[in-house]
């Protein structure tokens, strides 16, 4: 005889390693995986926006597969014709199930945590503050496998052969239920289905992922226990666990999200005038945007009556946020602080740590500088002033969509949009040719004199050109 | 567990509402016993409330000494009891080791024991070359020897073949008619088939069922001498004396059946004999 280990010989092993186990496995690997890289440009360098997606993913892609998973493996005694002998063996009916169902709920869970690792790894590279919340991670990888044990009880007892498509099917709908319009508690805290804006804007709380794990575990463990237990009264146990955690959860919604605190902070350069603030949540970009607004700054030097500081709007609405206590009004505003496009919107402005259009960047920054004028009625019906407002911000920052004076629909012309006289390019250009032409000093003097005039919608205090 | 054997008094099988096995009295100690009977007869109903997965509608049923009403004798009994079913079930995706270390598993032998178990149990089938195999890379035959692998891996007291040679082709049937001999020297082997054959070279016993009832008890030897006393008009050397033997008992008991006045004591206990 050869001798074999043995814990070779446990069915457990031979469970792990055969049958549906590792093949639902594997595909939940697949399906995470398809999704993850054909969208990896919207999330690689946010924590915040990859942990979304996977709990989208997971939620709506993995725990369905691994429902269904769990259900076929329960139907397999049933197909294989193997009940007559396990029936007629001494170990109980929880053990048979427990060796037979925990395999699925592992190799499903253990490939959404690997999707999981892989993205946030993916994800590292190109971040530069904070890092992943780990325990959402776990929880939602624990509830593809607790899902996979309600699977498998509902295959154990309905033999029909495409119980396992419907219930995949079912699955995203049923984890939507706790979130329908008749759920009177808005912020979902009993569904695993997403919930994207609050995991983009906040974390758990320690012991929200926690909660939720022994809710959904519960309610797997008390289906396993009333099915497969001899004494079917274990099941009430983890079901009143279960019960205690939504409690929790539902008493304490409101305090189990805070707000991410990297994203509160700033990250500043104060080496440039106005100064430029980013996420806290992303300081690895203030290097980008410094370059981008390079130009802006450099003919901004030594201006006056200009904003003090350029703030992520990001920052802005998530000071919001707290400060409003869950309202999204922006805060009463610091004359000195000019908010500009966010560099936290991953996937849009910012791809892998990266700009996507520098020079819109700029350009949108500039029209923020000048932006009050412009959008300013009174300013607008005055051509002249409106002229002055619109050549200033291509001064500041050239209009990536066309050269000055051949595009300015960008700009929101009034006479290209509102039907204006066809010579207002002509003119317009001619006004930004008078403001490259002044000297740099004189051209100093002009802007700071503009500045003073640019937060207020007099016109008639518009310096002339 | 002291007792050996099973012993059945007055057992009553309903199946959808027919009556598989019809207040039958029966037992069986150490030793091959032969189940013989045409479709139908009951013997699959028979082994299956002797392997504890079906319950009988009336009577009494003892397993190695132990009632089987109560769920710790049963599970006890479980233990040292050994089953193949008629319709094998598999899981095509375990080796043969795996598999049949899950029925070890699954009958709670010490984790131990198991390993050394499997090896000797495939040894004795004749599966050693191929333990490392998918189930589903083996030959019918093949899997049907796994089948009884996982029947003697815990060398059981009692145990339970339901027809144990379909699907082996004839040198298998041979060693398999060897390995129920040894087995049967030390614990009871109940064996059911409708290959007269298998009874006459394995078994020491024989019991023949007909209709849910015993339509003969007794030696093989003495099956054989009811077909070589019973005339016939087949040419000879076609059927053989324990086939005629079963022929005769079989219209025997029916003929019994319909005359009251000439019914044989059969369904009331061991040692019934057809016709006598």
């Amino acid at each position: 005889m050869t001798s074999v280990p043995t814990w070779r010989a446990h069915p457990v092993r031979a469970e792990l390693l055969r049958g549906s186990a590792p093949w639902a496995g594997a595909a939940v690997l697949v399906v995470l995986a398809v999704p993850l890289i054909l969208t990896a440009h919207e999330w690689q360098g946010g924590w915040a926006q990859t942990q979304a997606l996977l709990r989208s993913v997971l939620t709506q892609l993995a725990a369905p597969l691994a429902v269904a998973a769990g259900c076929w493996q329960g139907q397999r005694e049933h197909r294989r014709g193997t009940r007559e002998l396990l029936r007629s063996a001494p170990r109980t009916r929880l053990a048979r199930t427990l060796t037979a169902a925990l395999p699925t709920a592992i190799w499903t869970s253990g490939a959404a945590l690997a999707a999981s690792a892989g993205a946030l790894l993916a994800c590292w590279p190109y971040t530069s503050a904070g890092g992943p919340v780990f325990s959402a991670v776990f929880a939602d990888a624990g509830t593809v496998g607790a899902l996979s044990l309600f699977g498998h009880v509902a295959g154990a007892v309905l033999r029909w052969r495409l119980t396992a498509p419907v219930l995949a099917l079912c699955t995203p709908f049923a984890e939507l239920l706790p979130v329908m319009s008749l759920w009177p508690i808005p912020d979902r805290p009993l569904s695993p289905a997403p919930a994207t804006p609050m995991l983009q804007t906040s974390i758990p709380v320690w012991w929200q992922p926690l909660a939720t794990i022994v809710w959904v575990g519960g309610l797997g463990a008390a289906a396993i226990l009333l099915y497969a237990a001899r004494r079917r009264v274990y099941g009430l146990l983890p079901l009143a666990a279960a019960l205690v955690a939504a409690t929790v959860l539902v008493q304490g919604s409101e305090h189990a999200w805070r707000p991410d605190p990297l994203a509160l902070r700033l990250a500043c350069d104060d080496t440039v005038r106005p100064e430029i603030c980013v996420s806290g949540a992303h300081p690895g970009m203030l290097p980008e945007v410094r370059k981008a607004l390079s130009g802006l700054t450099a003919r901004l030097e030594g201006v006056e009556n200009t904003h003090v500081r350029l703030v992520d709007i990001h920052q802005r609405m998530m000071q919001a946020h707290v400060t409003t206590q869950g309202g999204t009004h922006i805060p009463e505003r610091d004359p000195d602080v000019l908010t500009m496009r966010s560099v936290a919107l991953v996937g849009q402005d910012v791809i892998r740590g990266r700009l996507t259009d520098p020079e819109q960047f700029a350009w949108d920054t500039a029209q923020s500088l000048t932006g009050e004028a412009i959008w300013c009625e009174a300013r607008r019906k005055d051509m002249e002033v409106h002229r002055i407002d619109r050549a200033v911000t291509e001064f500041l920052a050239p209009n990536p969509a066309g050269a000055a004076g051949q595009d300015w629909s960008g700009l929101g012309s009034p006479s290209a949009r509102d039907g204006g006289e066809p010579g207002d390019r002509e003119a317009l250009a001619a006004v930004l040719d008078r403001l490259r032409a002044m000297g740099d000093e004189e051209r100093r003097r002009w802007l700071s004199e503009y500045f003073a005039s640019a937060r207020g919608c007099e016109s008639t205090r518009v310096p002339a050109l | 567990m002291t007792g050996t054997g099973a012993r059945v008094m007055g057992l009553t099988v309903t199946h959808r509402r027919a009556i598989a096995l019809d207040s039958v009295d029966l037992d069986f100690g150490t030793g091959v016993h032969g189940l013989l009977g045409p479709n139908g007869a009951g013997k699959t109903s028979l082994i299956r409330v002797l392997a504890t997965v079906a319950a009988p509608a009336g009577g009494r049923v003892e397993l190695l000494g132990q009632d089987m009403t109560a769920h710790r004798e049963r599970s006890r009994v479980r233990r040292r009891l050994g089953y193949l079913p008629q319709e094998f079930g598999f899981y095509p995706g375990f080796t043969v080791r795996e598999f049949v270390a899950y029925v070890a598993w699954l009958k709670e032998m010490p984790a131990c024991s198991v390993a050394d178990a499997v090896e000797r149990a495939v040894e004795r089938v004749g599966l050693m070359d191929r333990i490392d195999a998918k189930v589903k890379t083996l030959s019918g035959g093949m899997v049907r020897r796994v089948g009884i692998a996982q029947a003697i891996v815990n060398e059981p007291d009692l145990l339970l073949l339901d027809e144990p040679t379909t699907g082996l082709d004839p040198e298998q049937r041979v060693d398999f008619r060897a390995l129920l001999r040894e087995v049967g020297t030390a614990c009871a082997v109940i064996v059911s088939t409708h290959l007269a054959e298998d009874v006459a070279a394995a078994c020491e016993q024989v019991t023949l069922m007909e209709s849910g009832r015993v339509a003969f008890r007794g030696t093989t030897a003495e099956l054989r001498e009811l077909g070589e006393a019973t005339p016939h008009d087949a040419p000879d050397g076609t059927v053989s004396p324990i086939e005629r033997g079963y022929t005769a008992a079989l219209r025997l008991h029916r003929a019994s059946s319909w005359d009251p006045g000439t019914a044989p004591d059969t369904g009331s206990g061991s040692g019934s004999k057809a016709g006598r």
